[in-house]
């Protein structure tokens, strides 16, 4: 083929080019080719990526999983929440407070189910972190006393005053200290521990324990006047009714 | 008059493609009846409708409405054609690109895994093509075009009323999703609240283009404040007032769906028509893609950049996206491999669904599993046209966003009014929002989106520079004549598929409601109800064979029939069409165990080998595995299938073993990837490390049981001798009396429990070498918590030794009688003087009482020690009787045994009651006699004892049945053969006995 038929075979294919071209659909076929190019070079930079990529998203699969308990525990089904809770567990967090919170969840489930060993085992788990969730300890206390383990929460509840931030917990502490003693027959102790209580938040639970307590020591005096704290205070409202029929039962004896 | 005129004057300055066809003397008074009347209720009845009949409620019925839509397009341009035979001219790009598009989808139909599916996605591509080219042959004026984006503006608007009702809680449609997160993102008549939002972007982009437009007509008219526009102005005024409504309506739904890509594609939109009215206008549209290309190179860098930052940078720590971003970012990883498999042709339309499981990553396999959901899509529109069709159809789905978007700006370009301008920038300014919106949604399968889009596909040509083709009468004829066709096909297919869904959903009914009624303990209506909803789902069958809903439902309720083999045809037939679902292949597990152990309850035969239908629910378990290592349903099923291996088939001690090792391992996978119903697990697991004699592991698996029911009490009673086993470890007993405190708090309730764990701390006691009297506290104390139920007596008698049983009883009744508690009623009979005491009477009571515990599913092991002791005692008080009635207590005795399951206790009681008078239940003892010989595997004793009973009666079918049975066993062939062809003569040949024995004689033979 002579150096002309090129030129000429060359300008024919140019023209064609640009008739094609200079119309619609030939001009739209051409954008779409490259936009369907930087489509499949955009998916195949992703699939060189993607491994890494995805790997670091799986480390974070625990979130997720509490995410979607947290929504299931939300629609009132704790059956399956705590299903997953348990699967979350066993995955990786992108924060290991998420992962405390989640054995918190847990253990709340269960506690509420009165299944409170297991209870005990996750809160437990939950305080023991390096973000411990202080809102466990309650539970975790209330869980041991349940199962009888009273000695283990002495070291548990000194741990708990120690974190406390707040006045209403430092004085639940107190009233679940004052329970300890009182379970392992220190009454002296637990007395004194309740009125601490007592004097951190009036009218709390430490108050309504002394209440009781004096009560079963006939000290009428004292009962009533830790009843009347806890009426005053009005923070325990479903123990007020127990209150007003110690405090009439005071009255009537004297 | 004024706003008319200027109608009127727009057209003579615009090219429109109803010009170049004749005059506007020859225009058609049905299409401006189509345009004018049946569009505007098309797009009120696809945005609006939704049935309640389905579902789904709202893709079947919008398909069908849609598809009726291009039906009824169809007709017009036949009557155009043949009536009033005029030629068209069809605009070139949207021709090539529309026709492309669907040859290349059918192409891939070819080799598509699910044709059927694929075939049905064609008709829905066909049917939205149809509708956009319908459109842009009927749409000749602009004011038609005004027209009907008023309809689209008013009809989502509408929507989002009905949205908004939704959020104040006055909804009357029978949402199944209205307690879930779903519906509290308004989904509105779409039914989904991301399905809303792909369709609220046509509302609100579509709504501010019309706002400003009658914004400036107002504002031009008030300025030439004149009595001749006074009329125009007040509808002006109520036509912005409508846009504007609109705007605010579709706007804050959107706000309300949370749909983060729709708000990234309404910012991409504002993008573009801020730039185009501040430079692009100036350009020229190709000046404009170019740009646009432009700018996608610079973002593919940027993209590529985020990917490097994404994968490499901080590799140590994880990425906090949220699980939505999460699942599309594995979900476009194995679509990325999808097109790199098949990049030619693609899997065929929409079999997307069925071909990504194997291409799930870990995170999607544990989601899914999780959710019991599966991504019928990718979530990125180009990536799953690219699955659909391949790389060509890529060319041509981007094609047609291409040219609705540059028909916008022709629209622009070309026309002389405001209208022109401000919806031409509104209409490519939709297509810019529903490019970005498509590349995290999949916006093109939604109906309604997918409907605006053909719509405003349509409308963007109308006056878009673009070569013609002129396609002559002649041709007009037969191609619309064609187009007719097919369009009344795909309306037929729809109507068909959406009859087709509603039949499932009656079927779905028909399940809930059988479920119900089983519940009330009402077997026919239950059974009367799967009839029906069979009936349902096989006529829904016949339209969507594709569809594995379909034969999966069937399978279901074939399942509650007890007809396993019919279930396993469908669950067959569903596989086929899906077959990676792991959920498929489970149920199939499934159904194979429930009909071994159905077939062993009921004790019929199976109409194939057992081995062949645990072979195939291994199988079965298997695959749902290979498909998703992290689903917990198949591992339990696995581990089902292989001990069930252990319990039907006759194997060497070795391989059962061995299966025992496999099932244990299967197991534990189960449990540690979430069982949901994980008490029955525990059993099996139980079960199998008792096969193996891994004590150990069985007390484990034993105490995470009863951690979930502590009070079932064949538990304990396995408890008990694992326990001894074991050697009864130093805990054992104070793990007795942990629970025993605990369920003393309601003793009531627990009763049966508390007797047993009462029994088992007695006999513990007692191996410790307490005093008896010591170890009988406990029962006692049991007895004084619950003397009103008999299993407590039973634990309690059981401590007393055997001659001085009767006494005791009289003293403890005496001691309880003035408990406020009132007695059992047969305490009282027993408990009289020796010769007061009716034994009849009290074997009477018992059989009738265990009757009634045997109906009300009391636990067997309940029973046991409820009702033992008192056959034991009745046994032993009368074994040296010579009252008459002798052989008939000890008949009654013989069905006490045999109902407590205790053949060995039974055996003595035929002897002493074949003497009965009754010839009835003297035939009726040698028979249970034969029965239980039989089972005991002494074929000769059993014939003696059948011959007995055909001696008093030679009719007796169960009798003739077991002589067959028996003489099967001993080898005679023949004398069975015999017998069989005499029982033959008295029972239907395809009843279960006749079938069962059947197989009996060719096993033998064989």
């Amino acid at each position: 083929m002579s150096a002309k038929e090129d030129v000429h075979t060359e300008n024919k294919i140019y023209s064609r080019v640009q008739k094609i071209l200079s119309q619609q659909y030939g001009y739209l076929s051409i954008c779409a080719t490259c936009l369907l190019i930087i489509v499949l070079y955009v998916s195949i930079a992703y699939l060189r990526f993607a491994p890494k990529i995805l790997s670091r998203l799986e480390e974070s699969v625990g979130e997720n999983l509490m995410k979607f308990a947290m929504s299931l525990e939300k629609a009132k089904n704790p059956v399956d929440a705590k299903r997953i809770y348990e699967i979350a567990t066993k995955s990786k967090f992108s924060g290991e407070f998420n992962r405390t919170y989640v054995l918190y969840r847990l253990g709340y489930l269960y506690w509420e189910d009165k299944e409170y060993e297991k209870s005990a085992e996750y809160l437990l788990q939950s305080v023991q972190s390096t973000f411990p969730q202080i809102s466990a300890y309650p539970l975790l206390i209330d869980s041991m006393l349940k199962l009888n383990r009273t000695e283990e929460c002495l070291p548990l509840i000194e741990k708990w005053l120690k974190e406390v931030r707040d006045r209403e917990m430092y004085a639940e502490a107190h009233f679940y200290l004052g329970s300890v003693y009182k379970r392992l027959g220190q009454e002296n102790k637990a007395e004194e521990t309740w009125v601490k209580g007592h004097k951190i938040l009036p009218g709390s639970k430490s108050t309504y324990e002394l209440a009781i307590h004096y009560k079963s020591l006939n000290n009428c005096e004292k009962a009533v006047y830790y009843a009347e704290s806890v009426l005053k205070n009005q923070l325990l409202p479903t123990r007020e009714e127990y209150m007003n029929k110690i405090i009439s039962q005071c009255k009537s004896s004297s | 008059m004024k706003e008319k005129r200027r109608y009127k004057d727009n057209l003579n300055g615009m090219t429109n493609v109803g010009e170049s066809l004749e005059s506007v003397e020859r225009d058609l008074l049905l299409r401006r009846i189509t345009v004018w009347g049946i569009f505007p209720v098309w797009i009120l009845l696809v945005v609006l409708t939704l049935s309640p009949f389905t579902g789904d409620p709202s893709a079947p019925i919008k398909n069908l409405i849609i598809s009726f839509w291009g039906f009824i397009g169809s007709i017009v341009v036949v009557w155009m054609a043949w009536y009033k035979g005029l030629e068209i001219k069809l605009k070139k790009s949207l021709s090539i690109f529309i026709g492309g598009y669907l040859c290349i989808l059918m192409f891939s139909t070819i080799f598509a895994y699910n044709k059927g599916l694929a075939i049905s996605e064609i008709v829905l591509w066909f049917t939205l093509c149809a509708v956009a080219f319908s459109i842009h042959i009927l749409i000749r004026e602009e004011r038609e075009l005004e027209w009907i984006l008023l309809w689209v503006v008013i009809a989502i608007g509408l929507s989002s009323v009905y949205g908004f009702l939704q959020k104040f809680g006055i909804d009357p449609f029978p949402w199944s999703t209205r307690n879930v997160e779903e519906y509290r993102g308004l989904p509105s008549s779409y039914a989904n609240p991301n399905f809303a939002g792909h369709a609220l972007l046509f509302g609100v982009i579509t709504s501010a283009g019309l706002t400003l437009y009658y914004f400036s007509l107002i504002f031009r008219d008030i300025k030439n404040n004149s009595e001749e526009n006074s009329s125009s102005l007040r509808w002006n005024w109520i036509k912005l007032a409508i846009s504007l409504v609109a705007f605010f309506l579709t706007f804050t739904h959107l706000y309300f769906t949370r749909m983060r890509s729709a708000r990234i594609a309404l910012l991409m939109s504002f993008c573009f028509a801020l730039f185009y009215i501040l430079y692009g206008h100036k350009w020229h549209p190709r000046r404009i893609i170019g740009f646009a290309l432009g700018l996608s190179v610079v973002g593919v860098v940027l993209i590529t950049i985020i990917f490097y930052i994404l994968g490499m940078v901080g590799n140590e720590s994880p990425l906090p996206f949220d699980n939505s971003l999460n699942l599309r970012l594995n979900g476009y990883y194995g679509a990325v491999k999808m097109i790199l498999e098949r990049p030619l042709l693609g899997y065929g339309p929409g079999n997307y669904r069925f071909a990504n499981i194997p291409y799930w990553t870990n995170y999607e396999k544990l989601w899914f599993t999780l959710e019991k959901k599966r991504n019928y899509h990718v979530h990125c529109d180009p990536l799953e046209v690219l699955i659909d069709g391949g790389i060509l159809a890529g060319v041509f789905y981007f094609g047609m966003i291409l040219l609705g978007f540059v028909g916008g700006i022709y629209l622009y370009r070309n026309s002389n009014t405001k209208f022109g301008k401000y919806i031409g920038i509104a209409i490519s300014s939709i297509f810019v929002a529903f490019a970005s919106d498509a590349i995290f949604g999949f916006n093109i399968r939604v109906p309604v989106s997918s409907a605006l889009f053909s719509l405003y596909l349509g409308l963007s040509q109308f006056m878009i520079e673009d070569e013609e083709i002129r396609v002559p009468n002649k041709r007009f004829r037969t191609l619309s004549l064609i187009a007719f066709v097919l369009c009344g096909i795909t309306s037929i297919y729809q109507a068909f598929a959406y009859y087709a869904d509603v039949n499932l959903q009656k079927a779905r009914g028909g399940i809930h409601w059988a479920q119900e009624y089983e519940r009330k303990n009402q077997p026919q209506v239950r059974a009367r109800l799967l009839d029906k909803a069979l009936e349902f789902v096989e006529i829904g069958l016949r339209y969507k064979s594709y569809d594995p809903r379909f034969s999966e439902v069937a399978g279901r309720i074939c399942m509650m029939k007890d007809d396993y083999k019919s279930a396993l045809e469908h669950f067959d037939r569903a596989i086929r069409v899906d077959p990676y679902n792991p959920e498929l292949w489970t149920v199939q597990t499934q159904c194979c165990l429930n009909w071994v152990h159905y077939a062993n309850n009921e004790k019929v035969n199976l109409d194939m080998p057992a081995q062949q239908v645990l072979d195939l629910a291994e199988k079965s378990a298997e695959n749902a595995l290979k498909y998703n290592d992290k689903y917990p349903d198949a591992y339990e099923g696995m581990a089902r299938a292989l001990y069930f291996k252990t319990l039907f088939l006759r194997l060497p001690e070795n391989d059962k073993r061995d299966l025992y090792s496999r099932a244990i391992e299967y197991g534990k996978k189960a449990l540690e990837h979430g069982v949901k119903e994980s008490f029955s697990l525990l059993q099996i697991l139980i079960l199998c490390h008792q096969g193996i004699k891994d004590y150990q592991g069985c007390a484990d698996f034993l105490q995470r049981a009863l951690s979930i029911d502590m009070e079932n009490i064949e538990l304990w009673s396995r408890y008990a001798n694992v326990m001894k086993e074991l050697g009864y470890p130093p805990e054992y007993l104070s793990t007795l009396e942990k629970v025993y405190a605990k369920l003393k708090k309601e003793a009531n309730r627990t009763a049966p429990t508390l007797a047993q764990l009462g029994l088992m701390i007695y006999q513990e006691n007692i191996r410790r070498g307490e005093a008896t009297d010591i170890a009988m506290s406990v029962l006692e104390d049991t007895l004084r918590l619950n003397p009103n139920e008999l299993s407590t007596w039973g634990a309690y008698i059981y401590a007393v030794p055997e001659g001085r049983r009767l006494e005791s009883i009289r003293n403890q009744v005496q001691k309880l009688s003035s408990a406020t508690t009132p007695l059992p009623e047969i305490l009282g009979l027993i408990s009289k003087p020796e010769e007061e005491i009716n034994w009849l009477y009290i074997t009477k009571e018992v059989l009738n009482l265990v009757n009634s515990d045997e109906k009300n599913r009391v636990p067997y092991k309940t029973q046991v020690l409820r009702y033992s002791w008192i056959a034991e005692i009745c046994f032993s008080e009368n074994i040296n009787s010579s009252k008459g009635d002798k052989p008939e207590i000890y008949a009654n005795l013989i069905d006490i045994y045999l109902k407590l399951k205790f053949q060995h206790r039974a055996l003595p009681c035929f002897q002493l009651a074949q003497n009965v008078q009754s010839n009835s239940v003297r035939q009726r003892v040698f028979y249970l006699w034969a029965e239980t010989l039989f089972k005991m595997k002494k074929y000769e004793d059993s014939l003696e004892k059948i011959r007995e009973s055909l001696k008093i009666n030679p009719e007796h079918i169960q009798s003739r049945v077991l002589l067959v049975q028996t003489l099967l066993q001993l080898n005679r062939f023949s004398e069975a053969n015999l017998e069989f062809q005499a029982l033959k003569q008295v029972l239907p040949e395809d009843s279960a006995t006749m079938r069962s024995l059947k197989r009996m004689f060719e096993n033998r033979q064989s």
